[in-house]
This record gives C-alpha cells, structure tokens and sequence, in this order.
C-alpha cells in the first residue's frame, strides 16, 4: 500500500475521532467564541485612538503604520498592514498566538494515550510506523487548520455585514493572513508531536510539550530581544509571520521555508524515532 | 501429528524443502536495561500448524510474541514471518496479524467503524471492507455491536472483538497471546472453538496460561522458563505420549493373590523398558520402546495383564500431561 494512503486513513480518522469528540467540540466551541467575542471591541478600540489623539483617519493610518512596524520590526510590512481592516490584523495576531495552545490541548495525547494503552500495536502491526506518526502530525495540523479557519471566516462575515470593509478587501486580507497563520500552525504541530511522542504518560507528555512552548517562546521573545542575541527570536516560529507577511517576496518565501522546516525536521525526527522504538 | 513432527526436526526439513517456515526466530534475545527478558531463543514454526508459547509469568512469552509481532525490536538474533522481519510491514500487510495482549481498543471508536479502518489499513478495498468487518464480527458472534463503543463493551465482548480484528481478511500467520485470559467458561469455550475453526486455514501461534486449552488445540509447543525454550516440540513429544502410558488403578481385594501388584509380568512384556507404580497417585507407568511398538498395543497388553489380577482401571493417559511436563521443567 503507498504510504500516502496509508497516511491519509490515518488522517480521516483522527479527524473524525477528534471532531466527534467532546474534548474536539469544545474546544471548536471556544475558538470560535473567542474569535467572535474579540472582534466586538475593536470599532471602539479605533475611536477610542482616534478620540484621544484628536486625529482624523490620515493620522490614525500614520499611527497604524508605526504601531506595526514596530511589532513586526519591518517599515515594509508595518506599511502593507496598515491598509489592512484592523480587526482583521487583531484577529491574525491573536491567531497566532492562541495557535500554540490549542495546539498543545489538541494534540498533546495523540500518540502518548495510543502507546499507554498500547492501542498502538493495532496501528502498527498494519501500517508503517513513520506513516502513523505523519497521520498523527497532519490530522492535528488539519484539525487545528479547520478551526482557526472558521474563526477567520466568521470574523470575515461579520466585518462584511457590519460594513467595515468591502467583501474583496476582507477575502483579500483575510486569505492571506489565514495562509500566514497555516505553516506556523504546522511547526507548533511539529514540535507538540515531536515532543509529546516521546513519552508514554499523556499528562507527562502534556507537560514536557507545555515547558517545550514556553522554552521556545522564552528564547524568541525574551531572550531574543536582548542585544547580541537577536539569532534567538528564529528559534520561536510566531517570529516568522513578520517575515511572511513582508510584500518582498523573498522575505515572504524565507519566512514560509523556515516555519516548513520547522514542521519538516520536527517530523522527520519524530517519524524515525518512532520507527524504531519499542511500542 | 506428521505435520506437527516438523517443529522439531524443522531446520533440517526445511533444508530439503519440505515445510516452509512461518515464523523463524533464530538465536534471538532481548533485554531491558540489566534484566534479560528472552534469551537466546530458538524456534521454528511450520506453516499451517498450531503452535503454543507456554510458560509461567515472566518466562518471556509475551516478549517473544511482541518480537514476532513487530512491536519489540530483539536485542540480539533474527526474526522471520513469512520469510520477512516483522518489521516490514509492507509486505506482511494482511498476511500476519496479532491479538496483542492488554492493548485497550480505542474507546471512543464504534466497533464497525474500528474494524472497517483496521480492514482499510491492512489493505482491503473500502466497498469490501466494511463486509469483511462485519463478518469477523459475525465470527466472534457479535454482530449486534457494531454501533456500540469501544470503551462500553465488558471484557468479553472486548476480547472477542480484539480477536475479530485478528482474524480480518485471511492472515496467513495469527498471533494469539493469552486469547481466553479473564473470559468467563463459555466465552473461553467459544473462543477454543473459534481458535479450532481455523486450524488448518492459517498458522496460528497461540500463548495462554491454561494447559490443558493449549494440548487441546495446538499441534506443537516450545515451553519457556526465565526467558529461555527449554523443551519445544510436538504435543506428542512434549507430553512423551508416544513412550509413556498412565494407568491409574484401584486393586479390589478379594485375596492377597490377587492383591500382588503385577509389575514383574508388566516389565516382561514385549518392547516394555520399564513399569513402575506410584502409589500416592496409585498409578501404573509404562515406559516403552516407541519405535517398535505404538501406544495402542502397550495399553492392550498391560490391560490383560492388569484384569487378569482382578485391577479396577479408572483411566489410561497416554504420556504425562502437558501440566505435569511444564511443572517439571520449569
């Protein structure tokens, strides 16, 4: 059988088994809850900016485009998302910060309760390892993929409705924020499966992907803003949605090779130690 | 019991081509850390045979089992399923598969829908699969269950669709480990009964606690003790059946001539090498030259010897019993 195939049953399986789940549904429930909710203050968020400064929307797009080029540390890409309906930019960012724990609530016992419970063994006997293992990865990358998705879409119609920004320039944004928020996704995929793996405890598991998350957000954030340690910020992959939303193409395209690196090597590690490990 | 011969001499045999190997385990052991759960073990199984693994606990069954299954990597030594390692999963694809002891069934699955993605897996196109799911189930007679739940099935049903999973498509080798432990009589019953059904069909390599199932079913045995075969051969041979006869014997007293234990005329019975009585168990054992005369003809003439002198025979075994042969090697 290709192991392609054979990756994707595995795939639709997790999928149904997580969407069917209650731990899937609540947590589809409460993404997409807390998508809606956070859009709700942001027209105040702009007339409160526009109330305090006394300035008219020339101002407050001068003000976008130094707020954001100081977030991302790019003049290019701060300008480029200051056209941006800001809701849709506040939903990005949070996006991509949420992504890792829903991340890591998702999938932290993918692989860890199967091998506890050695349920595995009913995988393994039928399947390749390392096809199981990528099953295992891209049902978590899909179903996290899915439901950041229709936090996008929902955030996408309301704005529509409620007319704060045509259709075209919403789909526009909101595609490709959607694509910028997707390989990262994919590297926190990688890296929670990678490590939660390695163990046979889901509760274990959880914990070691929790201190992975915060060891990497401590040195790509903490630690990488420290002077001569800038080479930090790249070990935590949120860094490279500045690099993936610059309008230069190359940057954009350095910045999508290293978050799919990310999600690559975690893989290819994780898929060849469980290759060969005893389960 | 022809067939069941070959376990012994198979190495041989199999250099001149006469039974193919289903599983070969050749000098094989495995460690964890400083304990050695299996050492150096040998096996041979032929194909079509019902083989069993026995032993008491920790004497490495399981281990071994989870060798041939794939799921262990041995130590040391090679492993052959159908002339593969277990490990090529590719090419063992529906031709081996595994009741793997104390592996939980996915809970929140349904049953129907576990074993349709066991059947896809192992290679079973998806219009046949959910057909092939269904007759398994059919098989280990639950087919009420197909919409019910993993984790709501009480151990029995669990167990039985664990052995539906097994027993999916037609694998050619099927590794049962401990297929009937915790399952009330009659379950057990109907799983020997199923186990039964498919002797002669596929090579089935069987591990259990319980003796006298494993002499009912199996063709062949290896014995295992602290991780190491220290007997394997045919029922037959295991059990020395085909030299040994058991008789067990009441004398009824009518007159201290017919009270005289008949030993000397036993011992002076052709191809008889020695008799001896127990009296503890009150029985009579005969140990006989096997090759020039079989089990039959011993238990005849020692039956006229025993009437003669007024014997009230309760029962004649031929052999000791796999029990009381596993009781003395390990």
């Amino acid at each position: 059988m290709n192991p392609l195939f054979e990756t994707w049953l595995i795939v639709a399986r997790e999928l149904k088994k997580t969407l069917g789940s209650a731990k899937g549904m609540i947590m589809f429930t409460l993404s997409v809850l807390g998508a809606t909710a956070s859009t709700f203050p942001v027209p105040k968020i702009e007339e409160a900016m526009q109330e305090a400064k006394k300035v008219g929307p020339e101002q407050l797009h001068q003000f976008k485009v130094q707020l954001f080029s100081d977030l991302y540390m790019n003049d290019a890409t701060g300008t480029r998302l200051a056209d941006a309906p800001l809701k849709l930019v506040i939903l990005f960012f949070i996006a991509v910060w949420l992504a890792p724990l829903l991340v890591v609530i998702l999938g932290f016992d993918g692989i860890p309760s199967d091998v506890q419970h050695r349920s595995v063994r009913y995988w393994t006997i039928r399947s390749r390892r390392a096809s199981y293992y990528v099953g295992k990865f891209l049902g978590l990358w899909v179903l996290v993929g899915m439901i950041t998705f229709v936090m996008h879409a929902l955030i996408w119609v309301i704005i529509v409705a409620r007319g704060e920004a045509t259709a075209s320039d919403t789909l526009h944004w909101g595609l490709r924020f959607y694509a910028v928020s997707l390989p990262i996704i994919g590297a926190w995929c990688g890296i929670a499966t990678l490590a939660a793996s390695m163990f046979r405890t889901p509760m274990v598991a959880l914990l070691t992907v929790c201190i992975t998350f915060f060891l990497l957000f401590f040195a790509g954030v903490i630690v990488g803003r420290a002077r001569h340690m800038e080479v930090m910020q790249w070990a935590y992959p949120n860094s490279f949605d500045a690099w993936m939303l610059s309008p230069e193409v190359t940057h954009a395209l350095t910045g999508l090779a290293a978050v799919l690196g990310f999600a690559l090597l975690t893989t290819a590690v994780g898929a060849f130690v469980f290759s060969v490990r005893d389960v | 019991m022809e067939a069941g011969k070959d376990a012994v001499e198979a190495p041989e045999k199999k250099r001149t081509g006469i039974r193919e190997a289903a599983v070969r385990i050749r000098n094989v052991s495995k460690r964890f850390g400083p304990k050695v759960a299996v050492d150096d073990v040998t096996l041979y199984v032929p194909t079509g045979m019902v083989y069993g693994l026995i032993g008491p606990n920790g004497a490495g069954k399981t281990t071994t089992f989870s060798m041939m299954a794939g799921f262990l990597s041995p130590t040391e030594g090679l492993i052959e399923v159908l002339g593969f390692p277990p490990a090529k999963v590719n090419e063992l694809r529906g031709r081996l598969s595994v009741l793997p002891q104390d592996a939980l069934l996915p809970a929140s699955d349904q049953v129907g829908d576990f074993l349709t993605h066991m059947a896809r897996l192992q290679g079973i196109p998806s219009r046949k699969a959910a057909g092939k799911a269904r007759d398994a189930l059919v098989e280990v007679d639950g087919k009420d269950w197909w919409k019910l739940r993993c984790g709501a099935l009480s151990h029995g049903m669990a167990k039985r669709v664990q052995l539906a999973q097994a027993l999916l498509g037609e694998p050619e080798v099927v590794l049962l480990d401990e297929p009937t432990a915790g399952l009330d009589p009659r379950v057990a019953y109907e799983v020997r009964q199923l186990v039964k059904s498919r002797k002669g069909k596929c090579t089935l390599i069987v591990s259990s606690h319980n003796l006298q199932e494993l002499e009912e079913i199996c063709d062949a045995a290896a014995i295992l003790d602290r991780g190491k075969v220290v007997a394997s051969g045919t029922m037959s041979e295991l059990t020395a059946s085909s030299e040994e006869v058991h008789f067990h014997v009441t004398w009824h007293v009518t007159g201290a001539a017919s009270a005289t234990l008949p030993l000397e005329q036993v011992r002076a019975l052709p191809f008889v090498r020695l008799a001896e009585y127990d009296t503890e168990r009150r029985e009579l054992i005969v140990y006989f030259e096997r090759e020039k005369a079989d089990a039959e003809a011993i238990i005849e003439a020692v039956l006229r010897v025993l009437l003669d002198q007024h014997a009230r025979i309760s029962g004649v075994t031929k052999g000791r019993g796999l029990e009381q042969r596993v009781m003395d090697l390990t």
